[in-house]
């Protein structure tokens, strides 16, 4: 019993960065039609720019908002150099352009930081946590907090603000949207950036806990589009119920059977997921070929 | 005529190029030659049927662990141990088609990653695979009178298996198969609707690519001697989708090109491995937003463009055989422009 508890909460932090990178996946799904592979990337440049400020001697505060900020930045640099050009591409081409945008983020931040696994200190110090027997530490408070707090804080951005309005009108009909004057080009943006501010939170959340490595990134890629496709892919809802759901999948599989196979438990995850259950748990429209 | 001396022509420089080149170039051109099946048949999975794979490495892992273990284990003969690769590939490849294929373009990439990253991670925690620290010492293929430990031979066996791939995929892609290839990608339920049995045309595809990729990882394990599960990962899955895109898949020849540039590159710059990497991206990120047919799509159509237009194929280096004129087939209709 106190195994199970303990298992879970291991799995609601991992699923809670899950769940951020998926609702990344999610976002820009629904207002540009991309299916952003570099959403990984992303999480590690977040995890990187927040080491590199922090090393600077900024508080740590300072540098994980600044890094989120940052990440954010250059996402909106690399969508104004690429997808924003191609507007009319196809969802495969656009799938594949990022699928070359994640490789060249990779090989910059292998470039720049070099292959040396990076961490940072915990937010804050003090003892593990006891919670219903299973023991936690700080950090993953934080990132469970964290979590919690962003999903309602975007539900009303998409509810209340007018860009929120814009893009929750281009997912739902982007020719229309069109027609009705607002700009599907700077909301593609807008939401790339977005997105990929929200996978660079969850690297500046994890970078205490496990590290941050150049080579992890595709991983994070394949994980969040697990966890979107699990919980329905375009559905922001699906995104946080798929994200917690595979971060237990993964930890129960994990403990109860192996630690070696802990990948595969996800992946078997995508596969079974996208056969057949297509619209995933939340159910949404399925993902368009 | 002009084609066929092409074709002649490049063939013959082929075969010639041992004699010529440096063993550093030997060794980078047999590579090529190696994973050039592979490439092939993603080439005619996603090129000609439209459906894509993002786990080829899966089926180049099986070919290359079941033919290494056949012969290290069991003492196998090498030609059978890589036929049984081969069919291995096909094997598992027809086992997942069914339920797979039923999913298109994004969900049928992500759900052939799922499977290539799960045979990835089968090969890494298995006993039998030796994981990372991998399997050594699997024998060269022998033949009375040749040996393949030198390399200007197992050159020419990778040639020779290269060229029968092609010849076969060449011939495949011309049939009614190839037809009806072309015919499910532009509209499944059309090709249905006139008799197309959907699901065996797209699984023939599917084993087809899945069984190159299952040759080409054999030729791999019996030319190295050694493998290990780092070579297995998902960057090579990638890697050969970005060889059929780079060479440009509306042409087999793309796939040859694709694969020779590839090779190239990464050799020229090989001292700085990180930049190579930028490059396959960049080279990803260019051909998606400028030119989708390829270095073959796009010489073509420049060539075309140098000839006034005029005519819609043809030209030496336009070998595209599914464009091939046909008479008699189930379908008006090959070339529907996408």
């Amino acid at each position: 019993m106190d195994q199970a508890i303990q298992f879970t909460l291991a799995g609601l932090t991992t699923g809670s960065i899950y769940a951020l990178i998926a609702l990344g996946f999610t976002l820009t799904y629904n207002s540009s039609g991309v299916v952003n592979f570099a959403q990984g990337e992303f999480v590690m440049l977040g995890g990187f720019l927040a080491v590199a400020l922090y090393l600077t001697g900024l508080p740590l505060g300072l540098a994980a908002v600044g890094a989120v900020i940052g990440s954010a930045l250059i996402a909106g640099i690399v969508h104004l150099l690429t997808l924003s050009r191609v507007p009319k591409l196809d969802t495969f081409g656009l799938l594949m352009v990022t699928v070359g945008i994640a490789i060249v983020l990779r090989t910059l931040m292998l470039l720049v930081w070099g292959s040396e696994e990076r961490s940072l200190p915990a937010f804050t110090d003090g003892e593990s946590i006891h919670v219903l027997g299973g023991t936690m530490p700080p950090q993953a408070l934080w990132v469970i907090g964290t979590a919690l707090v962003a999903m309602p804080l975007l539900y009303v951005f998409f509810t209340r603000t007018r860009i929120g309005d814009a893009m929750m009108a281009a997912s739902d009909n982007r020719t229309g949207a069109k027609i009705v004057g607002i700009r599907t080009n700077r909301v593609a943006l807008f939401a790339f950036m977005l997105g990929a501010g929200l996978a660079a939170l969850g690297g500046v959340l994890i970078a205490p806990i496990t590290t941050i490595s150049f080579a992890l990134g595709l991983e994070f890629s394949v994980k969040g589009f697990t966890a979107a496709v699990l919980g329905g892919f375009g559905s922001p809802v699906g995104a946080v119920v798929g994200g917690l759901s595979l971060g237990l999948i993964e930890k129960f599989g994990a403990g109860y059977i192996s630690t070696g196979y802990q990948d595969l438990f996800a992946l078997a995850t995508l596969l079974v997921i996208l056969i057949i259950l297509p619209r995933g748990i939340v159910g949404s429209r399925a993902l368009e070929a | 005529m002009l084609r066929k001396a092409s074709v002649g022509l490049v063939v013959a420089v082929a075969l010639v190029a041992p004699l010529v080149v440096d063993l550093f170039w030997l060794n980078l051109l047999t590579l090529a030659l190696i994973y050039m099946p592979m490439v092939i048949g993603l080439n005619v999975l996603f090129g000609k049927a439209n459906l894509v794979s993002f786990g080829q490495g899966g089926f180049f892992a099986i070919g290359a662990y079941v033919s290494a273990l056949l012969t290290l284990q069991r003492g196998w003969n090498v030609w059978l141990a890589m036929l049984v690769g081969c069919v291995a590939a096909v094997v598992i490849g027809y086992v997942i088609a069914r339920p797979v294929l039923r999913l298109k373009g994004l969900s049928l990439a992500m759900a052939t990653l799922a499977f290539g990253q799960m045979v990835f991670i089968l090969v890494q925690q298995l006993d039998v695979t030796g994981g990372p620290v991998g399997l050594s010492g699997i024998p060269a293929p022998s033949a009375p009178g040749i040996d393949f430990l030198e390399p200007r031979n197992f050159y020419w066996l990778a040639l020779a298996v290269a060229v029968l791939a092609f010849v076969i995929a060449s011939n495949l892609a011309r049939s009614r198969y190839g037809r009806m290839f072309h015919a499910l990608a532009d509209s499944e339920v059309a090709s249905r609707s006139v008799g197309v049995r959907v699901d065996r045309v797209k699984t023939l595809a599917f084993c087809f690519a899945a069984g190159l990729a299952g040759v080409a990882g054999a030729m791999y394990a019996h030319y190295f001697s050694f493998i290990s599960s780092d070579t297995f990962n998902l960057e090579l899955s990638l890697l050969v989708v970005i060889m059929v895109v780079v060479g440009g898949m509306k042409d087999l020849w793309g796939a040859v090109v694709g694969t020779i540039a590839i090779f190239v590159m990464r050799e020229y710059l090989r001292s700085y491995q990180e930049y190579s990497e930028l490059v396959y991206g960049l080279l990803l990120i260019l051909v998606f937003m400028f030119a989708r047919g390829g270095i073959t799509g796009t010489a073509k159509a420049v060539f075309r463009r140098l000839r006034g237009g005029t005519d819609s194929g043809g030209g030496p280096g336009a070998g595209d055989g599914a464009a091939a004129p046909v008479a008699a087939g189930p379908l008006p209709k090959q070339e529907v422009g996408r």
